[in-house]
């Protein structure tokens, strides 16, 4: 089993936003701001079968939730991940 | 025995070295399932196709690299875009040019009754060849033909027998003018001519990988707009949303379904890199160069017809009379010389050109053809005129 590694404030999150394109375009867009992410499967997130997101430091929800709405990617849900290690 | 190699509209070769070192890397190590698994490998092939994505929209001035979708060729895109936009009703406006990859489809819509179609004359033999270039008449040939069910404009860039290109702004700005669909096959024009998706009111444009764009076979693209999403041409998994029966609504996978020929796409982005290295009005001056040599050399040769020889380009195409086609071909061919002979794939332009029997004898180059290559054909087609004497 993968250890979950905390970050210092509050562990990871991820975004869940759907297909592998989708979440590249994500990962982009955080780490043009400085935002480490990471390409996960989040298919047990989706509801709809396979499913990708980006796994970032909970400490930057407000700054990924306002780059991703701002280079308008559709994110269906955020969702503690108590398996990505950043 | 030295190969010539002048068929590069049908496909370029050599590609430069940054291709095929592009494609070995990826087989060698990286060459994962993209796009479906979350492990490195898979990861990591999906980063290439994303970086190719990106660079090819920056090519064609498209509007993000999710408007990228990769296709197993320029057919298949073309198809996907012809079948998946144009509805029952629909009328459709096609050049007299056309490859049999836009010809072929849009007949077998009419066929089976869903749509109908018409063609716009681009020339009207040799004689009048100088008004392709001319844009107000190309507009006018169009617009004499709408319909008030006319639904889209499609038509090739630059033809695959001869290098008589399409004014596409122009064309484009009529299509944006009259609310009509434009839709563009680049396949010979791709990485030859200046493409601008938005400048030129684009709204799906189709290319192979491995002919101007200096990939290696196994992918073509379509690049859409931002107002276009053709239906789906064939269903199967897209690495997301598979509990869902139908495929998933987001470009680029809604057109990507099955594994993508990572390897492929891994060539195509070293040959968009290389091309951006490139500058285009160098390749077009040097492609010009060599259709001179050949026509001034051809010239001089009795029996021989060049066709529209004013429009200098990637592509030459001659005859010559009392001798087939096909027997030049093989003569070269013996010689080590590769040309293509016949009807190359496009009924519609050889009709327009009025070729005799059997076509015409195709000449193609490329970036690293040089100006031996010419003269060396002309060589051989010289002893071939000793030989039947």
């Amino acid at each position: 089993m993968r250890s979950n590694k905390q970050t210092s404030n509050g562990g990871i999150l991820v975004a869940v936003v759907g297909s592998m394109t989708a979440a590249q375009r994500a990962q982009r867009a955080l780490l043009s701001a400085a935002i480490r992410a990471d390409i996960v499967k989040s298919d047990s997130e989706s509801g709809r079968g396979c499913s990708y997101g980006v796994a970032f430091p909970a400490s930057q929800q407000n700054n990924v939730r306002t780059i991703l709405s701002a280079t308008h990617i559709n994110v269906r849900r955020y969702s503690q991940d108590a398996w990505s290690i950043l | 025995m030295n190969m010539i190699y002048l068929d590069n509209a049908a496909t370029s070769f050599p590609k430069p070295r940054c291709v095929y070192e592009a494609v070995d890397r990826c087989i060698c190590n990286y060459c994962g399932n993209p796009g479906r698994g979350s492990h490195p490998m898979a990861l990591a092939a999906a980063d290439k196709i994303y970086e190719c994505r990106e660079k090819l929209a920056n090519y064609f001035h498209a509007a993000s690299a999710e408007q990228i979708v990769f296709t197993l060729n320029a057919t298949y895109a073309l198809n996907w875009m012809i079948k998946g936009l144009l509805r029952p009703g629909d009328h459709v406006l096609i050049s007299d040019m056309e490859h049999n990859a836009v010809w072929r489809p849009i007949e077998r819509l009419a066929r089976d009754g869903r749509i109908s179609y018409d063609v716009f004359p681009t020339m009207v033999g040799e004689e009048d060849a100088r008004l392709a270039r001319n844009p107000t008449r190309i507009c006018a040939r169009i617009a004499a033909r709408l319909k008030p069910q006319t639904r889209a404009v499609i038509c090739s860039h630059q033809s695959n027998i001869c290098s008589a290109h399409l004014p596409l702004s122009e064309i484009g700005a009529f299509c944006h003018r009259h609310h009509l669909l434009f839709l563009v096959d680049a396949s010979q024009s791709a990485g030859h001519l200046p493409i601008d998706m938005q400048a030129m009111h684009i709204d799906g444009l189709c290319a192979p990988g491995h002919k101007g764009m200096y990939g290696i076979q196994g992918c073509g693209f379509a690049v859409l707009g931002e107002r276009i999403v053709p239906d789906t041409l064939i269903e199967g998994g897209s690495g997301y949303a598979s509990l869902d029966a139908a495929m998933p609504d987001l470009l680029p996978e809604r057109g990507e379904a099955g594994t993508l020929p990572t390897p492929a796409i891994a060539g195509l982005c070293a040959g968009v890199s290389y091309l951006n290295r490139t500058d285009l009005t160098d390749v077009a001056a040097h492609e010009r160069m060599l259709f001179r040599r050949l026509n001034e050399r051809l010239q001089s040769l009795p029996n021989y017809h060049v066709y529209l020889p004013e429009h200098e380009g990637s592509t030459l195409m001659f005859h010559r009379d009392g001798i087939a086609a096909d027997k030049i071909g093989q003569y070269l061919a013996h010689r080590g010389i590769c040309v293509r002979t016949g009807y190359h794939c496009a009924a519609l332009g050889h009709k327009t050109l009025r070729t005799p029997d059997g076509g015409g004898v195709r000449v193609s180059f490329g970036l690293f053809n040089r100006p031996r290559d010419v003269d060396v054909l002309y060589g051989a087609l010289r002893d071939m005129e000793r030989e039947m004497k």
